[in-house]
């Protein structure tokens, strides 16, 4: 909590004297924000009320959205403070209460089996000499980040925009790994199952499945460091997949059964869980009926404030630092624009050092603030394969695949 | 086996008490732990971040707010999860909540019996976001 105020521009001090100057609670945009003394955020919806806990093991200030199993979304304003989110601050989203929170990696084996030529076991001592080490900086973002936003409201974990986070994952190639098994012919799919279950035996457990070309693709990957460290325990410790460009319920958290299917896999978790309307940006009416229902799969490009603070009091005439991140989805950010002026015209962002296509892009922007009164600011991301994000919010049941524009508000005096 | 279940969610109950005290026994960075034993292949030295964790994970104080049904809640949703993301969700029809319900009996084996569905989704239902 010391650490969260103390260092950031969203700092108390600062976040009240923007609320000072604006006073009216519903000016505030979708960003998470400290709501007092007591260790509360307020995000942006109803009933959006929650505690920031220090509880976790191995963590710091996260904002609680279930005890358990552990849902934790990272407060917005660790966002502004780095490209990349430290492995004490990154969300946690688990299905399934049964977590081991004892794990000996001298013990932990990872299998391959299946539809393989040999089966094998390796160990973490395997993994960390036997295969060549591979790097990619990744964003990892929940399927439902930013659900509590949708408009009708939809069950589930009611996140705001903090489920996401952005990481340099050292570990090793999927693919060398089912080299070393030897993929039959005739594979369909590599289905990936980590070490958590359910507390009742009927629940099934926690599995899901790539093509077997996109697991073989040599960026897929397994991952032993996060950010140069060991995984935190609720990150996925010892090993998790890393499927870049992919929504994270595909990466896998310590998983340890790698099994190669000749079919297509029926398990719940990817044929009824988990599963979009086959339209462009996931997008239908809530009153639409018999729309095709696919499994959810490559990001959007999405763009976010950091700073200033939504709602935050600005001087005129002033130069202010306007900034942020993007990412592009499943490939790199080719641009960030703003607009001041509901989106009529756009404005290019500078863009931040480029650590890969997958992961953050910090951009900024240089405002010499207009005229007085309440100004609004958009921001909006293209990717390099020309996809931008779309004005209006897209709605699914799932509350899946947010991408809108973002907007803050100012009042400029 | 429902004997079972219910052993286990007083298991979960249990450590209330303890809310708030989390050990971290072993930060992976910070213990140096020597993990080797006769049946477990040794990490090389270079390894030695990657020792023993061990945790523990917090428990839940809360639970479902007075009421009607209550009962259930509090005996039946918290074997899998806890109560805070119920308490979260957006205001639903008993209906909605009958579904949902149906869902965590038929898909995750939630033990809750027949007959306590329409009781549950009427508490449900009634509380206040």
């Amino acid at each position: 909590m010391k650490r969260l105020l103390a260092s950031s521009p969203w700092s108390r001090r600062n976040f009240l004297a923007g609320a000072g100057g604006l006073g009216v609670a519903g000016l505030l945009g979708a960003y998470s924000r400290p709501a007092g003394a007591g260790g509360l955020v307020e995000l942006p919806f109803a009933n959006g009320r929650r505690e920031l806990t220090s509880n976790f093991p191995q963590k710091g200030a996260l904002i609680l959205q279930r005890i358990r199993p552990p849902l934790l979304e990272t407060p917005f304003e660790v966002f502004d403070q780095g490209v990349f989110t430290p492995n004490d601050r990154f969300y946690v989203r688990w299905h399934l209460a049964n977590i081991p929170t004892a794990i000996d990696p001298a013990q932990f084996r990872l299998k391959v089996r299946g539809h393989v030529q040999r089966p094998i076991s390796l160990t973490m001592h395997d993994l960390l000499h036997d295969f060549p080490p591979f790097e990619i900086a990744a964003v990892n973002q929940c399927s439902g980040n930013s659900r509590g936003l949708f408009n009708p409201r939809v069950t589930g974990g009611q996140w705001g925009n903090g489920a996401m986070g952005n990481a340099l994952w050292r570990g090793v190639r999927l693919k060398d790994v089912l080299d070393r098994a030897g993929v039959a012919a005739g594979a369909v799919q590599v289905r990936l199952k980590g070490l958590d279950t359910g507390l009742v035996p009927q629940t099934p457990d926690f599995m899901k499945s790539l093509a077997v070309d996109h697991a073989r693709d040599g960026e897929v990957m397994i991952a032993y460091e996060m950010n140069g460290r060991p995984l935190p325990l609720l990150n996925g410790f010892p090993l998790r997949l890393v499927v870049p460009g992919w929504y994270a319920t595909y990466w896998v958290k310590m998983v340890e059964d790698i099994e190669v299917l000749d079919r297509a896999d029926e398990n719940y978790w990817m044929s009824k869980a988990y599963l979009i309307p086959d339209t462009p940006g996931a997008n239908m009416t809530p009153q639409q009926k018999g729309v095709k229902m696919v499994p959810i799969n490559r990001m959007l490009p999405r763009s976010f404030f950091t700073g200033p603070a939504d709602g935050a009091a600005v001087k005129q005439r002033q130069t202010l630092n306007v900034r942020g991140i993007a990412f592009g989805g499943d490939t790199g950010v080719a641009k960030v624009l703003l607009s001041l002026d509901q989106g009529q015209r756009w404005q290019e962002a500078r863009l931040g050092a480029n650590h890969g296509k997958y992961g953050f892009r910090q951009w900024e922007f240089p405002l010499r603030v207009p005229t007085a009164g309440r100004q609004k600011l958009m921001v909006r991301a293209v990717n390099t394969a020309g996809v931008t994000q779309p004005d209006q919010p897209n709605w699914n049941p799932g509350g899946f695949m947010r991408n809108v524009i973002e907007s803050i508000d100012m009042q400029v005096s | 086996m429902q004997f079972k279940l219910r052993t286990s969610a007083v298991v979960w109950a249990a450590p209330v008490a303890l809310a708030g005290l989390v050990l971290v026994a072993g930060a992976p960075q910070l213990q140096a732990e020597n993990t080797s034993s006769s049946q477990d292949e040794p990490l090389a030295p270079s390894d030695a971040r990657w020792t023993k964790v061990s945790v523990q994970l917090p428990t839940s104080p809360t639970s479902f707010p007075a009421g009607q049904g209550a009962d259930i809640a509090n005996s039946q949703c918290v074997i899998c999860h806890s109560p805070d993301m119920v308490l979260y969700q957006p205001a639903r029809t008993q209906e909605q909540w009958k579904e949902t319900i149906n869902k965590m009996r038929s898909v995750y084996g939630a033990p809750l019996p027949a007959e306590q569905v329409d009781a549950l989704a009427t508490y449900l239902s009634q509380l206040k976001p």
